[in-house]
């Protein structure tokens, strides 16, 4: 057999495949960008957090300075691309965590005129620059408030990764570096916002996330309210089910760390006044679909199969029986009416189950039970190819202890 | 109309079923997704129909392999070698055999830039039971075999000093089935715009216009690299005048 | 209708009932699988990295080598930001990185380092030699936020020349104008040709100009 990546390399040659790639971007995309500019925006507003959370717990841990110093956040960039809104606020979290950990020993000056541009005369020409580029300026116009350092942050997006770049300059002549620190989220911890003053280290915050992933008990005990509805034969009288209200409650089982598979049983009831008692038994097991493992933030969408056992007490039970009563067979056999009828049969759903955070579910589903297909009552929603009929809708709403 | 030729046609008519089902059950019910996993889909800013090496000389070396046979690796050196004389290049190929090159650089003019391509299977899956209720239900369940093969290019100078190199990786999943073949062409047919499509040669096209646009900048580069490195000291026998631009202090 | 209704979700749950994989399909399509970066990888590997999305592998198929497709996501999309940019900045950390291992082998000593990036976009100019110095700087060298600058009348004649005579000469005129003195070394980093998509640097080192890349 020929190789994939061959047979599909001789494909061609031609020039055309590259005539297809419109480089410029239209002008209706242009909108539909800036909203998913914006979308980014709020995603590694979080990364960028993580990263500021990082560099200011590592200088709690080993401070720069001895003694506390005055320093001057000189100047916030953020990746190419994006505006100066995200640049504010990773300015606001960087202050908020600097005041919340006074053992960085690093206090925050004013220094607006750091940050401005600024005209210098002297000897070697007239020099227009960035206040911090002209230390010399700075300190004659005395705008330093008593700081003699300065704070860059850079952040860059490089591929799948968010980097910082913070660097601290000696404000005299020469701008020596005095400290740097690259910090990148592909090294760091899956993002966690950590609280401003109790800053945790990269690996206590994994630590933290794996106890949180596994915390997750194998065993939660869900209560359901199911509405199903059954389908009225076309054939049928003035007989019809009226939709049955279920309250249920049961064990369910994660069958694997991830909860890719779960397993559920659960007992259920439904009562109508003078109408109808009924009991039920169910099992069903539950497949994820969206993604291999639950998520801890985003809503889960499972498909369920499961297995029924449904009994119905009362003058309800009727619809679901084989046997219509007409005019003839109540004078004939009046005290057949006075038995409770009643009817016991299986019943196969299949849905869908979209869960938030394990813990409320809403689901749809299907039920097939075989035994009403002899019940004239009861008709089908959706029968496929005549050998699988599905007589009920359900819908479902679930909480989860 | 004569009883023959009613015969004749019914069985022309036959013969169009079973050539419809053959084509079923043959080449029309693969449909292959190709996937770049890495480098591949990065964009390439130089325009592979422009003279990028205009008076160069090329070696385009296809090492053959577990995964590529040496006749198979004849076909994409001259493949390759098409895409860079297209470019202006003066290009010869070489696919060593037993491991002996069939090109001496030592003979005659040495070439400018040596690309190497190598090839990988880094992964394949294909599951067993999912083919026999392939077959069993006549191609409705289909069934899937993926690839995920890396192609490796080196590009030296000729005293074999290393230029570029990457590794440009690629998934492909081939489903079979008139099924899924059935389903992803009518969203070609109504929904997906013509980039998006799947079916037919899109996973062909795609790749290469991947591969040729990528390996076109590699190539471009190390040229570049190279310019910088003799610090642009025209090469010996090249005429042309790289394109300059950029800040200077 | 219903025969219908069964083969697609024959189709839908056999063959591409997989949300989760990254290929293009009915879930995902492929302008969106081309901004994903994805990797193979063992699966006991994967679930270390990525916890909350990666299963740990089942004990009983323990002897089995089970692999896993990594995939993750560019945070700036293709089409987002220039094409050349985008890739400058996407290699950024390893690129700067390797010109900074050369440079300080080069360039031993106490040496003072000012870094300087020549790009046609300023501000990916500053992404550049903000990484550089800091990637310097991480190494343990002494390394200046300043940048040398030249004389108004050098820059207009330097920005008439080609790269190969500009740099150099450059280099001589930061030496001459002691806007860098012995102790000093300056790097730049530059983009050659506007059709490449990888950065070049060069030294100077007492007036001596040396490409390093």
């Amino acid at each position: 057999m020929r190789p994939a990546l061959l047979a599909l390399t001789l494909a061609l040659v031609s020039s055309s495949s590259w005539a297809e790639v419109a480089p410029e971007i239209a002008e209706a995309q242009r909108a539909q960008m800036e909203k998913l500019r914006a979308e980014v925006a709020g995603q590694i507003q979080l990364q960028a957090y993580d990263l500021l959370d990082e560099l200011v717990y590592g200088w709690t841990r080993q401070p720069v300075f001895e003694l506390e110093t005055p320093v001057v956040l000189a100047d916030v960039t953020v990746p190419v691309g994006f505006g100066s809104g995200l640049a504010a606020l990773i300015e606001n979290h960087f202050a908020e965590l600097v005041v919340k950990n006074p053992r960085t020993r690093l206090t925050l000056a004013h220094c607006p005129q750091c940050t401005a541009v600024v005209v210098h005369s002297g000897a070697k020409g007239t020099i227009v620059s960035r206040g911090v580029d002209q230390p010399e300026a700075l300190a004659t116009a005395g705008a330093l408030s008593g700081a003699r350092h300065a704070i860059f942050l850079d952040f860059e997006a490089e591929g799948s990764a968010l980097v910082l770049r913070a660097r601290i300059t000696s404000l005299e002549p020469a701008l020596p570096i005095i400290h740097a620190k690259t910090l990148t989220t592909s090294t760091s911890s899956p993002a966690l916002l950590r609280s401003g003053d109790q800053l945790k280290s990269a690996a206590e915050a994994r630590k933290e996330y794996l106890d949180a992933l596994q915390g997750r008990g194998p065993v939660s005990v869900p209560v359901r309210v199911a509405v199903r509805s059954y389908a009225q034969s076309p054939t049928a009288g003035p007989i019809a089910a009226m939709p049955f209200i279920w309250l249920q409650a049961g064990a369910e089982v994660a069958l694997t760390q991830a909860r890719a598979w779960t397993g559920t049983f659960s007992v259920g009831v439904t009562w109508m006044p003078q109408l109808h008692t009924g009991f039920m038994g169910q099992a069903r097991i539950s497949r994820l679909l969206t993604g291999s493992v639950a998520s801890l933030t985003q809503p889960d969408l499972y498909v369920f199969l499961g297995g029924s056992v449904i009994s119905i007490h009362g003058q309800g039970a009727r619809v679901f029986r084989s046997e219509v009563l007409n005019l003839e067979d109540v004078l004939s056999d009046i005290p057949s009416l006075l038995v409770e009828p009643h009817a016991t049969f299986a019943a196969f759903p299949i849905g869908l189950e979209l869960r938030v955070g394990n813990r409320i579910a809403a689901s749809v589903f299907l039920e097939s039970a075989p035994a009403l297909d002899n019940a004239p009552s009861i008709g089908t929603h959706l029968n496929l190819l005549n050998i699988l009929k599905f007589h009920t809708v359900g819908a479902e709403v679930s909480f989860a202890f | 109309m004569t009883r023959r030729a009613v015969k004749f046609g019914r069985r022309v008519r036959d013969a169009g079923w079973v050539l419809l089902c053959g084509a079923l059950l043959s080449g029309c019910v693969t449909t292959t997704v190709y996937q770049p996993l890495s480098a591949l889909q990065r964009p390439a800013i130089v325009d592979p129909q422009l003279a990028n090496f205009e008076g160069m000389r090329l070696l385009v070396r296809c090492v053959p392999g577990d995964y590529i046979e040496a006749s198979d690796a004849d076909l994409l050196c001259r493949k390759v070698g098409s895409l860079f004389r297209n470019q202006g290049a003066r290009v010869e190929t070489d696919v060593p055999r037993n491991g002996r090159s069939s090109r001496n650089l030592q003979e005659g003019t040495p070439p400018d830039l040596v690309v190497n391509l190598s090839s990988r299977l880094l992964h394949k899956e294909s599951s067993g039971p999912l083919w026999a209720l392939t077959v069993l239900t006549l191609t409705i369940v289909p069934a899937y075999t993926e690839y995920s093969v890396a192609q490796d290019v080196t590009i030296r100078d000729s005293s074999g000093f290393l230029l570029a190199s990457d590794s440009l990786k690629a998934r492909f999943i081939e489903y079979f089935g008139a099924g899924v073949w059935g389903v992803n062409w009518v969203l070609d047919a109504v929904v997906r715009p013509p980039e998006e499509e799947i079916t037919g040669d899109a996973a062909a096209k795609d790749f290469s216009r991947d591969f040729y646009a990528q390996l076109s900048q590699l190539a471009f580069n190390a040229r570049v690299r190279a310019d910088v490195l003799r610090s642009f000291e025209p090469r010996p026998q090249s005429g042309s005048n790289p394109r300059q631009t950029g800040a200077v202090p | 209708m219903e025969t219908l209704l069964v083969f697609l979700l024959v189709q839908l749950s056999v063959s591409e009932g997989r949300p989760y994989d990254p290929a293009p399909g009915i879930w995902h399509d492929k302008s969106e699988a081309r901004n994903l970066d994805c990797s193979r990888m063992s699966q006991q590997r994967a679930h270390e990295l990525h916890p909350g999305e990666i299963p740990a592998p089942l004990a009983r198929l323990a002897n089995q080598e089970s692999e896993a497709l990594v995939c993750t996501r560019r945070i700036m999309r293709n089409g987002e930001r220039p094409e050349r940019d985008e890739l400058i900045l996407d290699s950024l950390r390893e690129s700067v990185g390797e010109i900074a291992e050369v440079a300080s082998a080069l360039g031993p000593g106490k040496l003072t380092w000012h870094v300087d990036a020549f790009y046609p976009q300023p501000e990916v100019a500053a992404k550049i030699s903000v990484a550089a110095r800091t990637e310097l700087a991480e190494q343990g060298r002494r390394v200046s936020d300043k940048v040398p600058v030249l004389a108004a009348g050098d820059i207009v004649v330097l920005g008439r020349m080609a790269p190969k005579d500009a740099y150099p000469l450059a280099c001589k005129r930061y030496f001459a104008q002691r806007a860098l003195g012995e102790n000093d070394a300056f790097l730049g980093i530059m983009l050659i040709d506007e059709r490449e998509t990888q950065l070049h640097a060069g030294l100077c080192l007492n007036g001596e100009w040396r490409w390093l890349r």
